[in-house]
This record gives C-alpha cells, sequence and structure tokens, in this order.
C-alpha cells in the first residue's frame, strides 16, 4: 500500500520540479501541466491515505526482467548483427520467459521466425533492413 | 442526398480490387486477434502502422479500421464459448453468452451476436454518413478556443468514464500530455525536456509508446505462471436460431444499435459502457429479469449490438473534427498523420475520397465479418488451442521490428521497452493506459491552439468562456466532472452498470 502511495508521490513531485524548472514561452505550457499532475498527485495522496487500504497487484517474476531484456537484445544486435541473429537472440531470451520453458521448443520457433522475419519484412516488404549486417 | 451521393463514390473506391483485399485482410487479422486472448486491436495496429507506410494511404486506412472493427465482432466468440471475452468489450456477452452455451445453445448465441453486429454495423456505418457532413460543417466554424475546450472534454471524458478511480485516469492523462511534450517546440524551435538525446527531438515515437505500454506490458503480465488450463470449447451444434429466438432479439439488437450508435460518439465513452449500458437496459425492462446470467438471448443480442455500434461511430470525432475519442482511434489519427493528410472538417472536402472510401468499406468489411464468423466459426474456435508460448514470440519480434524501422532508430526500441516496464507499473496501481496514449497524441493539438487563442486574445484567459461554443463545451466538461466526482453519483452511475452484470 505505501509502496504504491511512495511511487505516485516520487513519479508526480519530479514531475512537478521540471514543470516549475522551464522558464516561460516554450516552457509555459509544461508548467500548466506538471502543476496540474501534482496537484492531482497531492490528491492521489490524501485519498490514497484516507482510504487506506490500495489494493496492488504483482505482476511478472521472471518475465518482468527476461521480457524487457529481450528487446533490449533485439535493438542492440539490429544494427551490429542484423537482422537474423537479432531475432534468433531474442526469441531465445524471450522463450526463457515463459513459466514452463522447452528448449526444443524454443528452437524451432527461433528458426521459423527467423524464416518468417526474412520472408515478410525483407523479401515481402522490402525494408531497409540487413539479414546480417555487413562490417 | 449528398450522404448517399458521397456513399456511392466511397464504394467507387472500396470496391476496387486491391482494397477489397485489404478489407479482408483487416477483416481477417481484427477476427483473429479478437479470439486471440491477450492480443488486441490497438495492439494489432500498433504493430502493423509502420507496415503500412508504403501502402497507398485509403488501403491502408481500411485495413486498419478492418481490424478495429473485426476484433470488436469476434471478441464474442470467446466469450460466448469459453466465458472468456476476447477483447475487454465484449465482458457483457459472457454473462449470458457463455450459459447459453452451457445448454447447449452456442449456436443461436452466436449466430444472434454476428447478426447483431451485422445490423448495428450497417446502422452505424449510415449514421456516420449521414452526420459527419454536417458536424464539419459546424466544426469549420471552429476557432482555436473551441478546438482547445474539445480537447479538453475528449481528455476529460476519457478521465471520468474509463477506469475504476478519476483522480488516477486523470494523472495518466496528464502525465500523457507532458510526454507529448518533449522534443522541439513548435513555435519557436526549442529543444524540450529532450535532455540532451538527439533521438528525441522530434518527439517520443508514439508506435514505441503504444507497443510499449499495450503489447509489452500484455506479454509481461500474460507470462506469470498460469493457474490452470482453458476449458475445452464445446461443440456448436444447430447454427440457426429459432422463431422465437428471433423474436426475442429483435428489439434488443435495434435498442443496443441506437445506445451504442449515442455513446460511441462521445469521447471516453466508447464501446465497453455501451455494451455494458445496453446490457443494463435489457434486464430492466425485461419482462422476467431472473432469466438474466442464466442464458438470455437478450443480454446477448443487446449488448453485442451496443458494442459494435458504439466501435463504429467512434470514428466520427477523429474523421470530423480530428480529435480521437480512444486509443485505437488515435493510432488511426497517427496513421494519418504519417501518410501526410490532417482529419479534421476539411478532410471531407479536401480527401473525399479517402473519407467515403473508408466509410463504404466499413460496410463491406461488416458483410465480410458475417461471413467469416458464421460458417468459419470452427476454425477461429480451433485457433484457441494454441498455446501463448508459440504466440507471444511472435507477437515480440514483429513489434519490434515494426518499432525499429518507424525511424530505423534501435533507441525507439529501448524506449518501446522502457514503456513496456512502465505499463506494468501501470498495472499494478491499477491505471489505464489507454489515457496516456490520447493525452499523448492530443498535446500538440491542445498546445498550438490553447496558445494561439491566448494571442488572438492578448493573453486574455477570458477567450475561452466567453465565446459561446467553446463556453458550451468547456460547461460540458465541468458538467461531467461534477456528476463523476460526486462520489454517490459515481457509484450510481458506472458502478451501477457494472454491478448489475
Amino acid at each position: 500500500m505505501f509502496f504504491c502511495i511512495g511511487t505516485f508521490a516520487a513519479i508526480w513531485s519530479t514531475h512537478f520540479s521540471r514543470g516549475s524548472f522551464t522558464n516561460m514561452g516554450p516552457g509555459g505550457f509544461p508548467l500548466i501541466l506538471g502543476t496540474l499532475l501534482a496537484v492531482l498527485g497531492l490528491a492521489t495522496i490524501v485519498v490514497g491515505l484516507s482510504t487506506g487500504d490500495t489494493p496492488i497487484a504483482t505482476i511478472g517474476g521472471k518475465a518482468l526482467i527476461l521480457i524487457p531484456l529481450s528487446i533490449a537484445v533485439f535493438a542492440a544486435t539490429l544494427e551490429r548483427l542484423g537482422l537474423i541473429p537479432a531475432i534468433a537472440l531474442s526469441v531465445a531470451i524471450a522463450g526463457l520467459a515463459n513459466p514452463i520453458v522447452r528448449f526444443r521448443e524454443i528452437a524451432v520457433l527461433c528458426v521459423a521466425l527467423v524464416v518468417f522475419g526474412a520472408a515478410v519484412f525483407v523479401y515481402g516488404l522490402a525494408l531497409p533492413l540487413a539479414l546480417f549486417a555487413q562490417r | 442526398m449528398d450522404a448517399l451521393h458521397g456513399l456511392a463514390s466511397g464504394f467507387s473506391v472500396a470496391l476496387s480490387p486491391t482494397n477489397v483485399l485489404f478489407c479482408l485482410a483487416g477483416a481477417l487479422l481484427g477476427t483473429l486477434v479478437g479470439v486471440l486472448p491477450g492480443l488486441g486491436p490497438i495492439t494489432t495496429i500498433a504493430m502493423l502502422l509502420p507496415l503500412t507506410f508504403k501502402m497507398p494511404t485509403v488501403s491502408a486506412l481500411i485495413m486498419l479500421s478492418g481490424i478495429y472493427y473485426g476484433a470488436h465482432h469476434a471478441g464474442s466468440t470467446t466469450a460466448i464459448m469459453l466465458n472468456m471475452p476476447g477483447e475487454p468489450t465484449s465482458v457483457a456477452i459472457c454473462i449470458d453468452g457463455y450459459p447459453m452455451a452451457n445448454k447447449g445453445r452456442a449456436g443461436p448465441a452466436l449466430c444472434i451476436a454476428a447478426l447483431g453486429s451485422f445490423f448495428a454495423g450497417c446502422v452505424s456505418v449510415f449514421i456516420i454518413a449521414l452526420f459527419s457532413p454536417p458536424l464539419a460543417q459546424v466544426a469549420l466554424n471552429f476557432g482555436a478556443p473551441e478546438y482547445a475546450a474539445m480537447i479538453v472534454l475528449a481528455l476529460i471524458g476519457v478521465s471520468t468514464i474509463t477506469g475504476s478511480s478519476t483522480l488516477t485516469t486523470a494523472s495518466t492523462a496528464v502525465l500523457g500530455l507532458l510526454l507529448g511534450v518533449v522534443g522541439t517546440d513548435l513555435s519557436t524551435g526549442t529543444a524540450r525536456f529532450t535532455f540532451g538525446v538527439e533521438s528525441v527531438a522530434d518527439g517520443l515515437n508514439f508506435v514505441a509508446l503504444t507497443v510499449g505500454l499495450f503489447a509489452f506490458t500484455q506479454i509481461i503480465s500474460q507470462l506469470r505462471p498460469k493457474q490452470k488450463q482453458q476449458a475445452v470449447p464445446k461443440k456448436v451444434t444447430g447454427l440457426l436460431p429459432t422463431m422465437p429466438d428471433l423474436r426475442a432479439a429483435w428489439q434488443p439488437i435495434l435498442r443496443g444499435t441506437g445506445l451504442g450508435a449515442i455513446l460511441g460518439i462521445f469521447p471516453g465513452t466508447g464501446p465497453l459502457i455501451a455494451s455494458f449500458a445496453s446490457y443494463a437496459l435489457e434486464r430492466r425492462i425485461a419482462k422476467d429479469p431472473s432469466r438474466f446470467g442464466q442464458g438470455a438471448i437478450e443480454g446477448v443480442a443487446g449488448p453485442e449490438s451496443a458494442n459494435n455500434a458504439a466501435a463504429l461511430t467512434h470514428f466520427i470525432p477523429m474523421l470530423t473534427l480530428g480529435i480521437p475519442a480512444g486509443a485505437a482511434m488515435a493510432l488511426m489519427l497517427a496513421a494519418l498523420t504519417i501518410k501526410g493528410v490532417t482529419p479534421g472538417p476539411d478532410m471531407m472536402s479536401k480527401h473525399a475520397d479517402l473519407f467515403w472510401g473508408i466509410i463504404a468499406s466499413m460496410l463491406i468489411g461488416n458483410m465480410m465479418l458475417l461471413v467469416l464468423n458464421l460458417p468459419l466459426i470452427g476454425i477461429w474456435i480451433r485457433l484457441l488451442a494454441v498455446p501463448y508460448r508459440f504466440l507471444y514470440p511472435i507477437v515480440l519480434v514483429c513489434c519490434c521490428i515494426g518499432t525499429y524501422v518507424v525511424s530505423n532508430s534501435t533507441f525507439d526500441i529501448y524506449l518501446a521497452a522502457a514503456f513496456g516496464l512502465i505499463g506494468v507499473v501501470f498495472a499494478m496501481l491499477n491505471c489505464p493506459p489507454a489515457p496516456l496514449i490520447l493525452g499523448f497524441i492530443l498535446e500538440p493539438i491542445l498546445e498550438e491552439n490553447f496558445r494561439r487563442a491566448l494571442v488572438i486574445s492578448h493573453g486574455n484567459l477570458s477567450v475561452f468562456v466567453t465565446r459561446p461554443i467553446s463556453a458550451g463545451i468547456l460547461a460540458a466538461a465541468v458538467a461531467l466532472l461534477i456528476v463523476f466526482c460526486a462520489p454517490a453519483m459515481r457509484r450510481g452511475a458506472l458502478a451501477a452498470v457494472i454491478k448489475s452484470a
């Protein structure tokens, strides 16, 4: 419960300081928004404190780390290594995020998606993507 | 008549072989994502948005709208068969649809749902055709203050009606507005909130934001350890409804269509509220309310029609004013903007073929959906057997590639990943992400009009309340706020609708 309120306070207060930090002119509008958000955040905290219990649903587990990781790996490898390694690596990591890890299925998925990705995006839609980066 | 003439010219656009093909592709894809839980129309449109860059504008929009209404159409299938709404908008269908399936009457339920959808779809298309031109005429007189007021109304509408708490949804909407500020200031060229990162000089990438908040968040939250395996779908025997079924259903279909069409036009309400409102209405006026929840066919016919009618009339504010009424419409707006078309009152004259083409394609698409949904129902049901562990890597890869090709920037992929995490935090805090997307896309329009209005009035804020139209719109916004912020009223209005379900 306090985690929830704390997060709210943090998010809103940073926005408040950012909002009031900018000058008028281009900063005028963000200032209005920042103030508005701060007020709303404050109200949220007040309401949260007065009502007491705030249920927090827990989400995630290992997927919380592995999915963003696999996306980041895709981003990191796409331009350096090319589309095929990027797909293969990210699918492999993403596959581990499933509660039940089956290595044979992940391997099949990797191959299938590499073929699919190459066929659809590179040959089919002619997007400017390199299968393997030339360097 | 103007509207009929427009529709006729629209058909000549929509009936070209390529456009029919794209319409079919959209309807098919929409049905697919509508049936598959954990894959919604918003995710799909965001994913496919970059792929439409090379398509002609009309075809792209025809396909994207096909996905949108196709998903709304098909969400009821899983609701009836598995008690599992494919889309959130189908939750109301579960209540009576699943009991019907349990009684071995899945066929009639599906059939009535499809017929109701089809009818609602056709009526709504005509409503769009009839009401858009006059509405656009009115909107042509809109100045900067009116536009700013309209956007405020849209945002307040979304904040008050969607989600559980007005405060949190309003906060996410404002946060969305703030995110929209990031980038170069339009009138002065000053970089704002970029923190020296060059990649965000043009603003945060909209596709990255949406893909992150919807697709990636969805994947992460779907991948928690499963409680149990899903129920085995029941066999569909006998598709055709009986005469008493039809007699019981036609009135709810009419009422649902009317209710949905009206609620769909307003920002924020949309299909979800429309289907619940229709369910509540049917239950209230039924002779024997106790049948509801036990498999009353009215409880399927009404909400399903309302759902589809609202999904289609949701297009009206976007097409005539350039102000999207929901997250999916914000994506359509983005698709149009990327193509260099600014939706708004003058779209009908400047891009007449596009405007009427889209509307005509909706009619064609609805016919396709009727065919797709009824005889092929078995195939869609079988698709449910595809485990999620095969599905999510495909979505993941498509999203990554889609995000990248928007501006060939790997930064956008990192950004999407970050927003995926933010989305998870949002989900934990029970904040809906849709208002954020809406705020984000509306920020430039709002700020521009807000500042322009102040320039015209020499910095006098009273310009917003002295001009009659703008004052009226703002009054409506304030009224909405009061109605929904008064706790008793809020419980009375929305909670009653959802509770009764």
